[in-house]
């Protein structure tokens, strides 16, 4: 959520198809969510990429 | 015949009193919220652009603002006592000597409450609990609001005349079951010296090695919590050792209305019971801009008002809220309580006298709003700082717990339950005693206070819609 506090929600994706990859998460409240991605590649380096989601209803 | 048994006083316990009653206790707690003022600053200047991943945002939205009400009920106004404003402000006056005396316009309470208006208005306008950084310019503006203000003008100015978060305090400190106050009210009396208002001075008389109240507080007539904000100065003035911090029943000062020492009456004060009706609508109107209802509300008229900007919309809201609803309830009952009770008091009086009864309602609504974000989230405060540590090149406290949060929110519903029934029957309670007194000016008791527990129950069935109304959290608008 944007607001400070509020319980995340976290959820793996695992890989559908070459690249692409699929998960699950739940939106628990109506409002503005966070998705933060992160990926470990296989030389071990980390990324993150975050996206937003807003106005869940 | 029983014997009244004599108040608690919190000066004399064990361990908890010895510490109080230290000349530097309000100075130890001070510098902790310092460090962690500056931190925020910097964090939510520098750190993660996400809220609930930024110090600023976490500990201002959730962790300060749930302990303080908490506190509030349980003890009394110690987060004044604790402020890290007045020990920069303490530093500042080191070097700068204030000349100037507030001008009498200003010495009430008209600009500290539009300031309370104007910062809930901030608060949902820039949806100030998603942006790290406007909070922590909110704090640095604070900082820097009080070396202005109390830099030019002498006494507790900013405390008294200025600060917002202070006048909540002063109004919720008046529901606390604690107050500072003289223990023998007989050993003032023959007190020549005064020393808990005027402090005391070196031989040179130039010096002040101690000073007394700076808010015009008078200890034998201070009465209530009002403008109290628990420096303990006045305890370490008094050369007789007669001040204490003694229990009372939460709510009494707001049963009675005597001369109180630099306030007056509060059945005259209508800028102070503006305040306390900003304190209880707004409680309503910032816990409404957190469920769902609220979007459909500002779409709608956005709608109809043609505009597209949140401003103007979010404008006619506040003044619904915080005008109309006030003036028109609160209106009708006083006019009820003229015409159906017979009372000889006039409209304005009797909306000032009757706007302190509503106070515990307000309070409950704040209570339940801000324990719930405290109470459901106490412990991100764990995986914020673990990555702000970890930020700074190495993660000492370990890698942040980001599923770390707090009780969930199903057990707290009921908690925010009570705490809205605890209001209901504090404000039914005030409103009650005051319409007995009302007798005074010819009112039929049952009568006087029928009109203004209407309107209790009004306000109370208003804050239980919202607790029970699933909650949006948005930082965007109509969208």
């Amino acid at each position: 959520m944007s607001h400070p506090g509020m319980r995340p929600e976290f959820g793996d994706a695992r890989e559908v198809a070459a690249g692409r990859y699929q998960g699950r998460l739940a939106f628990t409240m109506a409002g503005d969510w966070v998705i933060i991605v992160r990926v470990t590649l296989p030389g071990g380096q980390k990324l993150e990429r975050q996206m937003e989601v807003n106005g869940v209803r | 015949m029983y014997a009244e048994s004599p108040p608690f006083d919190l000066l004399k316990a064990a361990v908890i009193g010895r510490f109080f009653r230290w000349r530097h206790a309000r100075t130890f707690l001070q510098i902790p919220l310092l460090i962690v003022g500056i931190a925020m600053i910097a964090h939510g200047l520098f750190g993660p652009v996400l809220a609930p991943k930024n110090l600023a945002t976490t500990v201002s939205w959730v962790h300060f603002r749930g302990a303080l009400v908490l506190v509030l009920l349980c003890a009394g106004n110690l987060f004044c006592m604790a402020c890290p404003f007045m020990l920069v402000r303490q530093w500042a006056r080191r070097l700068f000597r204030p000349r100037f005396t507030w001008p009498r316009g200003l010495r009430n309470k008209w600009l500290s409450a539009a300031l309370f208006v104007l910062i809930l208005f901030v608060y949902e306008l820039f949806d100030l609990w998603s942006s790290p950084w406007w909070t922590a310019w909110l704090i640095v503006a604070y900082f820097a609001g009080i070396l202005v203000i109390d830099g030019f003008f002498k006494h507790a100015v900013f405390c008294k005349f200025v600060c917002p978060i202070g006048q909540f305090n002063f109004v919720a400190s008046t529901l606390s079951p604690l107050e500072v106050k003289v223990r023998d009210e007989g050993v003032c009396v023959p007190c020549i010296t005064k020393d808990c208002i005027r402090g005391r001075r070196d031989a040179s008389d130039l010096v002040v090695i101690q000073r007394g109240c700076e808010l015009a507080l008078f200890q034998p007539s201070k009465s209530g919590n009002m403008d109290c904000t628990f420096c303990l100065e006045c305890v370490q003035a008094c050369p007789h050792d007669n001040v204490g911090i003694l229990s009372r029943p939460p709510a009494s000062e707001l049963m009675t209305d005597p001369r109180r020492s630099g306030i007056g009456f509060f059945s005259r004060r209508t800028d102070i019971a503006v305040l306390a009706l900003v304190f209880t609508f707004g409680a309503l109107l910032n816990a409404f801009g957190m469920v769902s209802p609220v979007y459909a509300l500002e779409s709608w008229l956005g709608r109809v008002l043609h505009v597209s900007h949140e401003a103007p919309v979010l404008g006619l809201i506040f003044v619904v809220a915080l005008v109309v609803e006030p003036v028109l309830l609160l209106g009708l009952a006083a006019w009820l309580t003229r015409v159906w009770a017979g009372s000889r008091r006039a409209t304005l009086p009797l909306i000032v006298r009757y706007a302190y009864g509503l106070v515990p309602l307000g309070f409950g609504m704040w209570l339940a709003h801000y324990s719930f974000h405290f109470l459901t989230g106490f412990l991100t405060l764990i995986p914020v700082t673990q990555n702000a540590v970890a930020s700074l090149g190495r993660p000492l406290l370990g890698e942040p717990l980001w599923n770390l949060t707090g009780i969930p929110a199903r057990f707290v519903q009921p908690l925010e339950l009570g705490f809205l029934m605890l209001g209901l029957a504090g404000s039914l309670l005030v409103t009650h005693r005051l319409a007995q007194d009302d007798t005074e000016a010819g009112a039929h008791p049952a009568r006087a206070f029928i009109p203004w527990a209407a309107i209790c129950l009004l306000l109370w069935g208003t804050a239980v819609w919202l607790i029970l109304q699933p909650m949006e959290m948005r930082a965007t608008f109509m969208g």
